[in-house]
């Protein structure tokens, strides 16, 4: 700290900024910066590793997740129990609990950053399907992942 | 020449935030100043009694922008005291790197600020321009640029890998290099020597009567540090000094937070070469134990603490946050008085105040008689949520 910053230092620092370092920014959209791996962009579902254990509905700190229960009979008169997650996107603050909750993979997040839309319907990640409320839980209620 | 009384805010250019402050002057002289606060109000400490444990991890994130990861972290403290469960090794070094990472990139936010407060913009270029080291550091580590939802309770979210440990190691040599830089520049550059030097005066005697935390105390010489006065996380097993300035002025709080920048750094590096091998997370009871519990962490801006009770359910009956703002606003009209108003943004943004943190609000249902009344969890999302 005793060095005096004198204009000749700042001059030099300022020459070196123009001439040898390449830009601190980009030019977005034509030059794109690829977000890290951990990165949490869109939300990737996937039905089938799903279980419903219903574990991110009740993390979800931003009320996103929508359980969707359903009871089928099968050909041999046994019932099984099938069914969605439902999201609200526009709600959705991007935490990742949901995933870290979830105990099959069923969700992940993808680098995909560019998410806006015109219309706040065009956020709703439904699959429909009549509901049924009732279903089972087969991951252990009073342990967090 | 008769006094003046004139109101700034809550809506005024020298801060983001609202806040409403009174002035009395005389002539050029500051001779008063109070202040209102209640403008940017969340009900987050309501709101954190109607969701549950995990949930209100997000939440109490959600108490500040730049201190993020301090609230997160005091947050999960004090649950785990009430559940009473003990955290991984690495997951504390964890923690710890990431409260350092976040301290340097909110020291070298406020000392962009504080150049642009002193009209010294080319030191905001620079200042911001290297804060993208550490941003792109915490982005690769939790995948986030704010909001980082790296601490869980009982642990962290996300593992340290030995090439991103790499990847640290190289951004933050520079950004040592950097800061020792700026500490040169805060010393001897005549224009900022000139803002800064005798300009928003707190002695350490009214820091320490007033309550002032943080660096704001620290500027005036008072060397109260919660990382070593009661010590958490791992902070015994690295080397390095509380930082103190006797000039009780806008360039010793200057002084203090730029030396913590390169501490900081020397602080990771040192934890990044003796982190041990392990599990990041332990498990964590959904119902959490009968009883009460406190937490205090150093956030950036001084002492952060947190109050939880537990009534043995899975929602948290009661959490209670103090933040540092809240601890040093006191002081900070201490400073303004006596001043100059060419000085109260700088004066006042020494103290590196986040109002939305800092917010608490009484609702009046009869102005003249001051009755007061709580709000009912229906009535806040009816006010915040409903479409």
């Amino acid at each position: 700290m005793a060095q005096k910053y004198t204009i000749a230092a700042m001059a030099m620092e300022l020459m070196e900024s123009l001439l040898l370092r390449k830009r601190a920014t980009v030019l977005y959209p034509v030059e794109r910066l690829t977000p890290p791996e951990r990165f949490r962009g869109r939300l990737r579902y996937d039905p089938e590793a799903c279980n419903l254990c219903g574990l991110c509905q009740r993390d979800c700190p931003a009320d996103v997740i929508n359980v969707v229960r359903k009871r089928v009979e099968k050909e041999d008169g046994t019932k099984e129990l099938t069914g969605h997650l439902e999201f609200e996107m526009d709600r959705c603050i991007f935490c990742g609990q949901c995933s870290h909750s979830c105990n099959s993979n069923a969700i992940t997040f993808t680098r995909e950053f560019e998410l806006a839309q015109p219309d706040r319907e065009l956020f709703m990640m439904k699959s429909g399907g009549p509901e049924v409320d009732e279903g089972e839980c087969d991951a252990d209620p009073d342990v967090s992942p | 020449m008769a006094k003046l009384s004139f109101p700034v805010g809550p809506q005024h250019p020298a801060l983001k935030e609202p806040e409403n402050l009174r002035f009395t002057v005389d002539g050029e002289l500051v001779v008063d100043a109070d202040i209102r606060i209640g403008y940017v109000h969340r009900s987050i400490e309501r709101s954190c009694s109607e969701r549950n444990y995990v949930q209100d991890m997000y939440l109490c994130e959600r108490v500040c922008g730049i201190c993020s990861n301090a609230h997160t972290l005091c947050y999960a403290m004090t649950c785990e005291k009430l559940a009473d469960i003990e955290v991984p090794e690495r997951a504390q070094y964890i923690r710890m790197l990431m409260h350092e990472f976040e301290r340097i990139h909110s020291h070298l936010l406020w000392l962009g600020v504080a150049g642009h407060e002193v009209g010294f913009e080319t030191l905001f270029m620079y200042v911001w321009r290297d804060r993208e080291i550490i941003q792109d550091i915490l982005e690769m580590v939790s995948g986030n640029r704010g909001h980082y939802a790296m601490t869980t309770l009982g642990g962290v979210r996300y593992d340290i890998t030995p090439e991103m440990a790499d990847r640290i190691r190289e951004g933050l040599k520079v950004l040592r290099q950097r800061a020792e830089r700026y500490a040169d520049i805060a010393t001897t550059e005549a224009t900022f020597l000139k803002r800064a030097s005798g300009v928003g005066v707190a002695s350490g005697e009214v820091c320490r009567s007033l309550g002032a935390a943080g660096p704001t105390a620290r500027g005036s010489g008072v060397p109260f540090d919660i990382r070593t006065a009661f010590p958490y996380l791992k902070y015994h097993t690295v080397e390095w000094q509380v930082r103190t300035s006797e000039l009780c002025d806008v360039l010793g709080r200057t002084l203090v937070r730029v030396l913590e920048v390169i501490d900081a750094c020397d602080i990771c590096l040192q934890a990044l070469d003796i982190m041990p091998e392990g599990d990041i997370q332990a498990r964590f009871p959904r119902k959490v134990p009968e009883g009460e519990a406190i937490a205090r962490v150093e956030a950036q801006r001084g002492e952060l603490i947190y109050y939880i009770r537990s009534d043995g359910s899975d929602v948290p009956a009661r959490v209670k946050i103090r933040t540092p703002t809240l601890a040093n606003l006191p002081v900070s009209l201490e400073m303004l008085r006596g001043g100059q108003i060419a000085d109260i943004p700088i004066a006042f943004a020494s103290i590196d105040p986040c109002f939305s943190c800092t917010d608490r609000m009484v609702v009046l249902d009869d102005a003249h008689t001051g009755e007061a009344r709580q709000m009912t969890w229906p009535e806040l999302v009816k006010l915040g949520r409903q479409r």
